[in-house]
């Protein structure tokens, strides 16, 4: 009977109610550190993106469409197709980071996010890109992308010439280095393909 | 020691003919299917000579190819050996019937009610073969099914007819279209048995009886279970309980969704101690695999999902108190105060507060952050100190003894036979933990105690949890100085078809012992995840528990479990 | 300024009734309005000391950084709320649950001295009717806060309500004989049941002149006022809201606030009884030496406001049966135990 007192009962709330408030914030005004792992809204870096949906697919609550914009790298994407993410739906998981094979989806800190009605939580590239080439940019890196096809297309017809040529001469061994010089052209034009589909 | 080999010989021997097809995959594992006729006595068999005096669980599977549905036992041992037996039993798939196991382990009952309702295999012998977590109109559908093909959409009401049922509510019912009829996909007639509220009504028995409900909106655990209590004055003379509220059909959504993204859907189950969810479907995945997972990641697994323990336990114990001391008691929110830390330093490894998908197959998702060892060493001797005065706290006071002190006590008989386990089991005095039965991870190399009680009352089973809170402050400092430099991730691919197999892994989650049983069909997608939680044997246990105490001890037995109805609901 | 009194004079003289009548009802309005302020600063001051005690802020918006006006707020928002009656109560009780409970905190306000003002080395107790029995009637007042609860719980056709109010009664029924002993304890040392008078005589305070009755009065008081850890009737987590289940809008905000009035009221009997009332050293400021007695009274009031909040984010609920246990058993012998010490010790010391 003598070791139950109840003593500890009345001296901790007076111990603690000398010590500052520790975990409650003022919130808004007072927002909590967040570590750099955490899991907030995306953050799309749009000069990297490949546009290849890995992160569409991935998505457990379908949440990720693809979308049309124009702020890529007509080089590396080539439909420019970006991801909108639906944060009605979005658990936050992160398989869409983890999935995106060139890591140009990452997840942020901003934690805060309101809208009116459902379509406001709808966000676009537009929102979500932290990085992005101006209008002007992508105009050139179109013009560098069209300058790049040409090039191949006049690459292609001098090999084709070439080969009609020299058909003549040695037909195996021409039609052997033309279909070598054509594959050697595709496997230059398959990565890129494979890059921007 | 038994072995799995062993005990295959010994049902061999005594029952020849009964063992149809076996693989003993280790020497703690034994696959096989039994002749359906003799399963009883082979189970019985177990019990008596082999040990096998813990009934896990059971699980149902539709094997649509092959016409016939299985049902799985799950057989194991309070620690006299270490070996899980999963004896299957085949039934056809037009009239599916098996022997239920309720008059051998009183544990089975809803394990039965759960296949029954929602694959449709009629049990022989159950003595309440009433639906658990399905609601009375759905029953009769047999949602697990494979050729299952949806619940009418309720919200267009087209095709809804208003009725009025028996309690003078309107509803409305989707009559069967003609389409259906002719598909053979309606049930055409549906189960018959007295719906829960005619169970309750048939009990009272005087009119100074009254049905009081304690759910299914409550304070008592994180989650909404129907409680009535049948009282006469304070006293409950019976308890009816009723499951269901939060079902979210994780385990056939999971067959719809690829490997990666089930493991976000585990996290959903019990979203309180979400990375030992995660732990069981990839522990079990990866067995299936064959995969090998880095020293480095299985530290950093131990060491989240100790500090998970402690987090769990500690909302566990701060929200039972509020129970039995109302919600202005201060040493509760001291207990949310500090689990603050606990939750920061995990988040700052995995980036969620709640719901982590951390566990990777073959490792994890990120590494641990720079300084977190140091941030680590910081918080837990602080936690170490806070949860030693809470055990001062509740020693010294008499009040919560004359509360807590024999109520709802368990014998350790009791509890083994019901079937619970983890801070509910050993606070009895059964000395029962997966990290010493089934070890997994670096459980091995790490030197701890298992904690237990010895009245098995609730207040033993709140001071079992705190200082499991402490054995797992000792287990993450140990982590830390041992912890590898190294990749976190397995080198191997990992491919997009988990090739066929099945794998039965076990964790020791805050609530007990955990398990999930994975099958793959050799596509990319499980063919059935079947969850063993911890909670929904000790759920069970509420309805004896209860009878013959007041209203305020039912409140507080119920809180001390540290349920989560999600987590048995699934 | 002396044509309106003598306005008031004549006015006095020639119709002492309704004279009467009106300085009554001014009497009132004002008693009122001050004991409801005081109920409201109780309320926040249990929220903001409860939150200190639990290392968070409590209310912090309305009314700037201390969130003063936080009950304004409450209040306003519930007399803005639908006035529901559900359907199968027993109307008339219903309705005159919180009526009665404000009745009872007014009559026990009538009664009880707020203070004194020390005018001219001479102490003019503030207090509006200076019955001779107002210890025991203020006591006994205090209880019908009671009737009021089980009023509220027996007519709400709920069952967390019935539950809540036979609770209700059991605990008051079992504390009411307790705390009366003790005040006629209290009475018999001081060879008078005027308040007024028990503090008058109170030169060594009765809480060390009776130490068991100032313990058993405390614990009393706490159960009467249906504070943690005797809060069965309304024990959020069992019976959701006890006895105030079925009650929504400014009904049940009556019913809250009373409780709180009461719990004023209940304080300020304690240190009249047992800690000296208004006694204390007199300030030698001026215009502060006219009020230091009402100070010294404030000040007491709120250290046995604070200590009572204390005890609620300390313990543990009891159970109904350990309650009445604990009344019967325990206290109510040892409360007889405590009039015999003061009968012996009051009557030697005369």
């Amino acid at each position: 009977m003598l070791k139950r007192k109840m003593i500890k009962n009345f001296t901790w709330p007076l111990k603690t109610a000398t010590r500052e408030v520790e975990v409650t914030r003022l919130y808004p005004e007072f927002m909590m550190e967040l570590p750099d792992a955490e899991r907030g809204i995306h953050e799309l870096d749009a000069t990297i993106c490949i546009g290849c949906g890995s992160c569409a697919r991935i998505c457990p609550n379908s949440c990720i469409e693809m979308v049309n914009f124009k702020f890529g790298s007509p080089l590396k994407n080539k439909k420019m197709q970006f991801p909108q993410i639906d944060y009605g739906r979005c658990m936050f998981c992160g398989l869409c980071v983890d999935e995106c094979p060139v890591e140009c989806l990452k997840m942020g800190k901003k934690v805060v996010m309101a809208g009116w009605n459902r379509e406001d939580i709808v966000k676009g590239p537009d929102f979500l890109a932290t990085k992005r080439f101006s209008p002007k940019e992508v105009a050139d890196l179109e013009a560098e992308a069209k300058r790049i096809a040409a090039e191949k297309a006049a690459a292609k017809k001098a090999a084709a010439k070439e080969g009609a040529t020299k058909e003549g001469a040695a037909k195996k061994p021409a039609k052997e280095g033309a279909a070598a010089k054509k594959k050697e052209n595709g496997a230059e034009a398959k990565p890129k393909e494979g890059g921007a589909a | 020691m038994t072995t799995a080999s062993e005990v295959l010989s010994s049902i061999q021997s005594a029952f020849p003919g009964a063992v149809l097809d076996s693989r003993v995959e280790s020497d703690w594992r034994l696959w096989a299917t039994i002749d359906s006729k003799k399963i009883l006595d082979v189970c019985k068999h177990l019990t008596a000579k082999l040990n096998f005096d813990h009934y896990s669980g059971s699980a149902g599977l539709d094997w649509i190819a092959r016409n016939e549905m299985e049902v799985v036992q799950i057989m194991a041992s309070h620690g006299a050996h270490q070996v899980v037996a999963m004896l299957k039993v085949k039934t056809p798939r037009d009239a599916p019937s098996v022997k239920s196991m309720v008059p051998l382990y009183w544990n089975a009952n809803w394990y039965e009610r759960e296949i029954w309702e929602m694959f449709g295999i009629n049990f022989e012998g159950h003595p309440e073969l009433y639906p658990l977590l399905l609601s009375d109109p759905l029953v009769g559908v047999w949602p697990w099914r494979k050729d299952f093909k949806g619940y009418p959409d309720y919200t267009t009401g087209e095709r809804a007819v208003a009725i009025t049922t028996p309690e003078g509510y309107t509803e409305y019912v989707f009559p069967p279209t003609p389409a259906e009829v002719e598909a053979g996909t309606v049930p055409v007639e549906r189960p018959k048995y007295p719906t829960f509220l005619e169970r309750e009504e048939r009990e009272i028995k005087s009119d100074s009886e009254m049905i009081m409900h304690l759910g299914p909106q409550h304070a008592m655990v994180p989650g909404p279970f129907l409680l009535d209590v049948l009282v006469e004055g304070e006293r409950v003379k019976k308890a009816f309980l009723d499951i269901g509220y939060i079902h979210k059909g994780i385990e056939k959504i999971m067959e719809n969704r690829t490997w990666l993204q089930g493991i976000t859907y585990t996290d959903r189950m019990c979203y309180v101690a979400s990375l030992s969810n995660n732990e069981c479907y990839c522990g079990a995945v990866e067995k299936i695999l064959g995969l090998e997972v880095p020293q480095r990641a299985q530290y950093i697994r131990v060491i989240v999902e100790e500090l998970s323990r402690i987090q769990s336990h500690l909302i566990g114990t701060g929200e039972f108190l509020t129970l039995i001391a109302g919600v202005g008691f201060a040493p509760w929110q001291y207990m949310i105060m500090d689990r603050e830390r606990i939750i920061s330093l995990i988040e700052s490894v995995t980036g969620a507060r709640l719901t982590h998908s951390f566990v990777r197959f073959g490792g994890v998702r990120n590494d641990l952050p720079d300084g977190f060892a140091d941030e680590c060493r910081k918080h837990l001797p602080y936690m170490k100190s806070r949860i030693e005065e809470f055990i001062e706290l509740f020693a010294q006071d008499p009040i919560y003894h004359a509360r807590m002190e024999n109520i709802g006590s368990i014998s350790p008989e009791t509890a083994k036979k019901i079937g619970c386990s983890g801070p509910v089991l050993r606070a009895t005095g059964v000395s029962y933990d997966m990290r010493k039965e089934d070890p997994i991870l670096v459980y091995p190399e790490l030197d701890f105690k298992v904690i237990t009680g010895t009245r098995g009352d609730s207040a033993d089973r709140i001071d079992v949890r705190l200082r499991e809170i402490l054995e797992s402050i000792h287990i993450i400092e140990q982590c830390l100085d041992k912890i590898p430099s190294g990749p976190i991730k397995t080198e191997a691919k990992i491919p997009k078809k988990v090739p066929a197999g099945e794998a039965y892994y076990r964790v020791e989650d805050p609530r007990g012992e955990m398990g999930m049983y994975v099958i793959s069909d050799g596509g990319d997608k499980p063919y059935r995840v079947k969850v063993r939680g911890p909670f929904y044997a000790t759920f069970q246990t509420l309805t004896p528990l209860l009878e013959g105490v007041y209203i305020a001890d039912a409140v507080a037995i119920a809180g001390s479990m540290d349920g989560c109805p999600s987590e048995s609901d699934r | 300024m002396d044509g309106v009194i003598e306005i008031i004079t004549q006015f006095a003289a020639q119709q002492p009734a309704i004279f009467a009548l009106i300085i009554g009802i001014i009497g009132a309005a004002v008693l009122s309005a001050v004991v409801n302020v005081g109920a409201m600063l109780v309320i926040w001051a249990d929220r903001k000391v409860m939150s200190d005690f639990c290392n968070r802020f409590g209310p912090n918006r309305v009314g700037g950084r201390w969130g003063i006006l936080q009950l304004g707020a409450d209040a306003i928002k519930l007399f803005t709320k639908e006035d529901v009656i559900p359907a199968g109560v027993d109307k008339g009780v219903y309705v005159w649950a919180p009526i009665i409970a404000s009745a009872g905190t007014m009559l026990v306000a009538a009664a009880i001295p707020f203070g004194a003002l020390h005018i001219g080395g001479k102490d003019y107790p503030l207090v509006v009717a200076n019955m001779d029995i107002s210890a025991f009637y203020v006591e006994a007042a205090l209880s019908i806060m009671s009737i009021a609860v089980f009023m509220a719980g027996y007519s709400s056709n709920n069952k967390y309500s019935i539950l809540g109010a036979f609770r209700g009664v059991a605990r008051m029924i079992a504390y009411e004989v307790p705390m009366g002993v003790c005040v006629i304890s209290v009475a018999v040392m001081a060879h008078s049941l005027n308040l007024v008078e028990i503090v008058e005589s109170q030169t060594v305070w009765y809480a060390f002149a009776q130490p068991l009755g100032f313990i058993i009065f405390i614990i009393a008081l706490v159960t009467d006022l249906g504070r943690v850890p005797f809060d069965q009737s309304e024990a959020e987590e069992e019976i959701i809201c006890g006895y105030s289940t079925e009650y929504s809008g400014i009904r049940w905000g009556l019913l809250y606030f009373q409780e709180y009035n009461n719990f004023l009221l209940g304080s300020i009997l304690m240190t009249l009884l047992f800690l000296g009332g208004w006694h204390g050293p007199i300030i030698p400021i001026p215009v502060l030496d006219m009020v230091s007695p009402l100070l010294w009274l404030v000040m007491k009031v709120v250290i046995v406001i604070w200590f009572i909040i204390l005890i609620r984010a300390a313990l543990f609920r009891l159970r109904i049966d350990q309650v009445t246990d604990l009344g019967w058993k325990w206290m109510l012998p040892l409360s007889l135990v405590n009039l015999c010490w003061a009968v012996i010790i009051g009557s030697y010391f005369a």
